[in-house]
């Protein structure tokens, strides 16, 4: 057995070592890899300056080189480098390299790198994306007078349409009682004509009493102090009694003349509640 | 105090009107600066109504309720609340007669006719339901019997603003029971000096052998200025005040505004209505009317509807409370 070994193995070893030389000669920094693995070629010597890897400009290049480190060596370089491949085939890997300084390009020599597909032949490769342009919308001027006729429009709508809801606003609140004054004056007409129910005659004595409490500087004061300063004006205070007369007596109304108790607030002006510190209407 | 009477008033109503202004008197001669507190408890003694009297220690509460009780010869006892109080210790109880071997009823201090319920939010609140269903249905069940209380049945109860660790709060269907919650704040400075030069003359009553300082109880007088004849006589009158159309609108206004009202949660029962209306007929007589006025309304909205209204979250985050509610009520013309 051992016989045997020895005598088909010696002639292997010898030939392995008269062959490994010529190998190494031959293919120099050479390598191989597949497509999309990273591989990397150590000790590379080539002649000339220092070298550097071309900027990468095309986006979908096929090979991407990386330079690791450089040494030099005597008056070459030794250089070790990363790449990787996404599209099997030969690449030579001086077409990625440039003078790293402005010095004048040396003749390089060829170091090929194989990068092997991982697929079996005779795969169908699916169809290149058509990358297409929208269509321009118009150009430079189609967009200026898009604009100004925009900016036209907005400002005839901001002009003149919003002065017209202002004007329809202030119709409505023209339309309705804008002072006490003005709420007053129609619910004493009423009043004076006996037409109030007794919920309007409650609100009538609740605008009578608040005409007073404004008249006098007491809306802040809490209602029911300002209800006995009312009552302790001479004339809110007879104003209040006489009104208590008519809507709370057990007799109401039998000696109260309505009509000129009411007159002084038949015809108020819509300011008359402006100035707090007024004296009183009838005076 | 206005005591002037309206031309239609009968002399009846006079002696009702002088009945009242003798108790004010007789309240007005210990206790100082507290006017409107007595108009608030004759309002409830008149109307059958129960008051609950918000206030520091301090401010002659339980004076008050004595004095009231004196002037008037009514009973009056008092019940200091606490946490460890339990119903019978209120309302009574059946106990074992050893030597005849039968249950005896007793009676507890609720079975008077004016009871001060001190510090009534200390108590558990199954003593507080025990006694304001009492109060409520005016009879208390003992074993299986239900006893009336007697009338004329009042209760004062009070309640710390402060100190509120280990008390229980009212909740809102309790405090409804409660005809009026009258907020006391501290004398005025021209009171609070009557009431120290008082003090100061009381000097010392002697017992027994030795002697103690006199206190505002001893400067009660004994003599009532009426009895309870004159205080039917009262509630009759209260009953007869008129109430006007209008007023009745004022009344129904306030109370749906608080239901609608954007700050309040809980606005008024109807409950609150009713005793808006009592309180404004007892006011207007103990002010010598016979008929009611918006001034009634206002004087006593606080004390009728504040504690009958919840502000709602918003409200109180942004520094509302239900009392600035009540004001904007009180303040808003129309519907």
């Amino acid at each position: 057995m051992n016989r045997l070994a020895t005598k088909f193995c010696c002639p292997l070893l010898v030939a392995l070592f008269a062959v490994a030389p010529t190998y190494a000669a031959d293919e120099g920094a050479s390598s191989s890899t597949s497509v999309g693995m990273p591989a990397t070629i150590e000790e590379l010597v080539l002649p000339g300056p220092a070298l550097e890897v071309k900027p990468l400009e095309d986006r979908d290049a096929p090979f991407v080189l990386r330079l690791i480190e450089s040494y030099p060596h005597g008056s070459s370089r030794r250089y070790t480098f990363e790449y990787y491949a996404l599209e099997p085939g030969d690449y030579n890997l001086t077409d990625y390299l440039r003078p790293a300084e402005a010095a004048e390009a040396t003749e390089l020599p060829e170091v090929l790198v194989s990068v092997q597909p991982l697929l079996p032949p005779g795969q169908m490769q699916p169809n290149a994306l058509q990358s297409s342009k929208l269509p321009r919308v118009g150009g430079y001027w189609v967009w200026v007078t898009l604009g100004t006729i925009l900016w036209l429009v907005a400002g005839y709508a901001i002009l003149f349409l919003g002065r017209k809801k202002s004007a329809e606003s202030t119709a409505a609140e023209e339309a309705r009682p804008k002072t006490l004054a003005d709420r007053l004056r129609p619910t004493v007409e009423a009043a004076v004509a006996g037409e109030l129910s007794q919920p309007e005659l409650a609100e009538l004595e609740r605008v009578l009493f608040a005409f007073w409490r404004h008249r006098l500087g007491l809306d802040e004061a809490p209602a029911a102090e300002a209800m006995r300063e009312v009552l302790a004006h001479p004339e809110g205070g007879q104003l209040l009694r006489q009104l208590e007369a008519w809507l709370h007596h057990p007799d109401a109304g039998s000696d109260v003349d309505v009509a000129a108790l009411l007159a002084p607030y038949r015809d108020l002006p819509a300011d008359a509640m402006a100035e707090p510190s007024q004296e009183a209407v009838g005076a | 105090m206005s005591t002037v009477a309206c031309d239609t008033q009968s002399e009846s109503l006079d002696d009702t009107i002088a009945f009242i202004d003798a108790i004010r008197e007789r309240v007005g001669r210990v206790v100082v600066g507290q006017d409107v507190v007595v108009e608030r408890l004759l309002i409830a003694l008149f109307t059958s109504g129960h008051i609950l009297l918000q206030g520091v220690p301090g401010i002659a509460k339980t004076l008050l309720a004595s004095t009231l009780s004196k002037a008037i010869h009514l009973q009056f006892s008092r019940i200091q609340f606490t946490i460890d109080l339990l119903p019978s210790d209120i309302l009574g109880s059946e106990i074992l007669d050893q030597q005849s071997g039968t249950f005896r009823t007793h009676q507890g201090p609720i079975f008077t006719n004016l009871l001060l319920a001190d510090e009534i939010n200390r108590a558990a609140p199954k003593v507080q339901s025990a006694m304001l269903e009492a109060m409520q249905e005016r009879k208390v069940t003992i074993g299986n019997t239900a006893y009336p209380l007697p009338t004329p049945f009042l209760v004062i109860a009070t309640q710390n603003p402060v100190e509120q660790s280990g008390t229980f709060e009212l909740p809102e269907a309790q405090l409804d029971r409660f005809m009026l919650l009258h907020r006391l704040t501290y004398p005025e400075p021209e009171h609070e000096r009557e009431i120290l030069r008082r003090n100061m003359s009381l000097g010392i009553r002697r017992e027994g052998d030795g002697a103690v300082a006199r206190s505002e109880f001893d400067a009660i007088g004994d003599e009532p200025v009426g009895d309870a004849d004159m205080l039917v006589e009262a509630m009759h009158a209260v009953h007869a005040v008129h109430v006007s159309g209008t007023f009745l609108e004022h009344v129904i206004e306030i109370v749906d505004r608080t239901r609608h009202h954007p700050d309040l949660e809980l606005g008024c029962s109807p409950r609150a209505g009713i005793a808006m209306i009592k309180a404004a007929r007892a006011r207007a007589l103990i002010h010598g009317r016979n008929y009611v006025t918006p001034e009634d309304l206002y004087s006593l909205a606080e004390d009728v509807i504040l504690h009958r209204i919840r502000p709602n979250y918003e409200a109180l985050a942004e520094g509302r409370t239900a009392s600035t509610a009540l004001e904007e009520i009180l303040s808003e013309v129309s519907a």
